[in-house]
């Protein structure tokens, strides 16, 4: 990291910021799904108690899983922020030693830039540590979002035995089926997202 | 590694131009800055951009301690003139710089803070250095609309800024114009294009010629000396500007 933020970390932190993007978007839709199931239940003849208690708890997921994709967003926004100054400082560091080169060799004392390269050299170091401060809540969060599609995973799964707890209804049974897509692609997404920041 | 010429010199009132470095890469427009020292304290003219900035500051620190250039002058505010001062005030946080007005909000996006800045006004200003003063001269809109060149009475130096600039070939690569006609060649083009307005060139040819000039240096190219000082006011007198009008 101290040698600077390279175009490809800046580039992995987009492709991050997208994926979670698409979490973000996927977790809406198994709002909207589960809300639109809830009528659905309703307005079926059938009696489906269950199923109406699942798709409220998937509503609920949905929205705490979008919180935790906020906090990375917002984690990876400070990446991006950092890592910025980073690579300005880094450049401006690059300067400062051809700089450093050039005055040795007309004979300058080695002093006349070194408080100067020590500040960029700290500034760099203070960059670098934040981002792997950062780097490690990302880490952190997206594990979190990971731990929490697995009780998605499990409420989907429920919410489809419960569809068909009150016999067969073909358009309960497409809803779950879409809610398990959705979190299936939450899911492949988040994964993702984590593969991208393994060092 | 640019080099350093001494161009005047009267006890520690010196004029020492850093030009021609032959590690710069093509795509860089070459670029001449001016150290102009008095009492022990220095003033560099359009300190140039961030690439070349350790060239410029290298050959500065073997002539001249770096650490008492306190002043930078901007005679506008493009990339090649001030976009090194970040690093300037890495180096010195308590430098300032003296610019127009009218880019003392556009040149901070280079850096610099609300001290570091001497906005100049339309009309030109004194600038103190050491135990000399200096005068900002009003040259706006050649070719920038808040531009001017700095006026050092004593010595009777001019620093124009783009004014007199030429893009010499690296083949002829001479600091000092020595044959005014050939010279022309190369800086007829610049001065044709990148001046927009007749009627300011005509004013800056007016208040130039009222000045005692012994040398007219130049941010780019080649710097004027004795008689072709005034050869080229009249020229550029006599020049059409403005050539991407007709484009």
């Amino acid at each position: 990291m101290n040698r600077g933020w390279r175009d490809a970390e800046l580039l992995r932190v987009v492709r991050l910021n997208e994926a979670i993007k698409a979490v973000s978007e996927a977790s809406r839709q198994v709002y909207t799904i589960a809300l639109n199931a809830m009528f659905a239940a309703r307005q079926s003849q059938v009696r489906v108690p269950g199923f109406t208690r699942v798709t409220e708890e998937l509503r609920v997921f949905s929205q705490r899983l979008d919180r935790s994709v906020v906090e990375v967003g917002g984690s990876l926004g400070q990446m991006v922020r950092v890592g910025a100054e980073l690579a300005k400082q880094a450049r401006r560091g690059r300067h400062f030693e051809r700089a450093d080169t050039g005055c040795r060799r007309q004979g300058t004392s080695p002093a006349l830039l070194a408080g100067v390269l020590a500040a960029q050299r700290a500034r760099q170091g203070e960059c670098a540590r934040l981002l792997e401060n950062l780097r490690h809540a990302v880490v952190e969060a997206l594990g979190r979002a990971l731990r929490l599609c697995g009780i998605g995973e499990q409420l989907a799964v429920l919410c489809k035995v419960e569809a068909q707890a009150g016999g067969v209804n073909a358009e309960l049974d497409a809803v779950a089926v879409r809610l398990q897509q959705a979190i299936a692609e939450i899911l492949i997404r988040l994964n993702g997202a984590r593969a991208l920041l393994k060092p | 590694m640019k080099k350093t010429t001494t161009l005047y010199e009267d006890g520690d009132h010196r004029w020492i131009v850093v030009a021609r470095d032959p590690e710069r890469p093509d795509h860089l427009i070459d670029t001449n800055e001016y150290l102009i020292t008095s009492a022990g304290e220095g003033l560099l003219t359009d300190p140039g951009g961030m690439e070349i900035f350790p060239a410029v500051f290298s050959a500065i620190s073997g002539v001249f301690d770096p650490e008492k250039i306190h002043t930078l002058f901007a005679s506008h505010q493009d990339p090649d003139i001030i976009s090194s001062l970040a690093l300037w005030l890495d180096f010195n946080p308590s430098l300032h710089c003296y610019l127009s007005w009218l880019w003392d909000s556009f040149v901070p996006h280079f850096g610099g803070n609300e001290d570091t800045f001497r906005p100049i006004p339309d009309e030109g200003m004194a600038i103190p250095l050491g135990e000399l003063t200096l005068q900002a001269v009003p040259a706006h809109y050649l070719h920038s609309s808040g531009n001017f060149h700095l006026y050092d009475g004593k010595a009777r130096i001019l620093f124009s800024g783009d004014i007199g600039a030429a893009m010499i070939p690296h083949e002829e690569d001479y600091l000092f114009v020595t044959d005014f006609d050939r010279h022309i060649r190369y800086m007829e083009g610049f001065h044709r294009r990148w001046m927009g307005s007749n009627e300011a060139k005509r004013d800056w040819c007016e208040r130039a010629s009222r000045m005692q000039i012994d040398m007219l240096c130049p941010q780019h190219g080649a710097i004027f000396q004795g008689a072709d000082v005034e050869r080229f006011i009249h020229w550029l007198d006599e020049l059409k500007v403005g050539s991407g009008i007709r484009g």
